[in-house]
């Protein structure tokens, strides 16, 4: 595969053209890289094995005990750094704060359900739950709704 | 769109237990009172209550994330702390009641509660409609 890069002096114009035969797992993967600007993201599996985590495949970020894991729809990885760095860090791609202990990725959310008292319920892509509380509730929804 | 959800709810649940007490007051005393006639200012005795029931939804605020069942408990406490409130006034300003009235009054009570929380349950329903509508719109725009 051919790789041209060419230099533009507006930061906003910086972009990835990927033209390619068809839309094989190897250029998702190149996408999910350009869309997340490569900001590196390793975690750890519970065999300790060192892996390298697509932010896009992330559902959410949860906090346990000082600890952060990401949750991919079927594994889990610890990776480095507090909670709060993480939702500065993606606020961009679409992660989003809905309780003290959980970051979730909006573009894998399916959708909400009111709960008790002022709380949501989010019902993400691969069947998990999550509670929002009514501390991020607004945050959440004016994210996906706009401020007007 | 914008969610204010502390406040907003505090004035949906004055205005609904506002007309849930106006409701029930006014079958209450056709049924059981026709005969008596109320001075104006019992105009303004839905809303004082309705105000004051408001405040009490303080018991389910917390710091702490509860869970469904901690919540439902305060919820349980929050009823209780209404039911005592309006007898404790009622019984200040000089009323009595009968064991009959009384059992009604506290029924009363509780429908206006479930109504209450009934009202702002269709209130977040609606909100959370509008957010699914929206949501995979957004979420098109955001993988362009």
């Amino acid at each position: 595969m051919r790789v041209f890069i060419r230099n533009v002096a507006n930061p906003d114009d910086e972009r990835v053209i990927i033209e390619c035969v068809r839309v094989t797992p190897e250029i998702e993967e190149i996408r999910a890289f350009a869309l997340t600007k490569g900001e590196g993201l390793s975690g750890t599996t519970d065999g300790q094995q060192k892996e390298r985590i697509a932010l896009e495949d992330v559902c959410y970020f949860e906090a346990v005990d000082e600890k952060v894991f990401a949750c991919t729809a079927d594994k889990v990885y610890e990776i480095s750094g507090r909670l709060y760095e993480v939702e500065q860090a993606y606020e961009e791609c679409g992660f989003v704060r809905c309780s003290k202990s959980v970051v979730l990725n909006l573009m894998k959310l399916n959708s909400i359900s009111p709960a008790l008292n002022g709380r949501f319920l989010a019902h993400m892509k691969n069947g998990e739950k999550l509670m929002i509380s009514r501390k991020y509730a607004s945050a959440v929804i004016e994210k996906v709704m706009g401020e007007g | 769109m914008r969610y204010q959800g502390f406040w907003s709810r505090y004035v949906v649940c004055f205005c609904a237990v506002t007309t849930g007490i106006c409701i029930a007051e006014g079958l209450m005393g056709e049924f059981l009172f026709p005969e008596i006639t109320l001075h104006f200012g019992a105009y303004l005795v839905p809303p004082a209550f309705g105000l004051l029931t408001s405040l009490t939804g303080l018991v389910v605020e917390s710091r702490k994330e509860l869970s469904v069942k901690q919540m439902l408990f305060r919820m349980f406490l929050q009823l209780i702390l209404i039911e005592i409130m309006v007898f404790g006034i009622n019984l200040l300003v000089g009323s009595r009641y009968t064991p009959k009235l009384a059992v009604a009054v506290m029924l009363e009570i509780a429908v206006i509660f479930v109504f209450v929380y009934f009202v702002m349950w269709r209130n977040e329903r609606r909100i959370a409609g509008a957010f699914n509508k929206r949501l995979a719109e957004w979420q098109k725009e955001q993988s362009r």
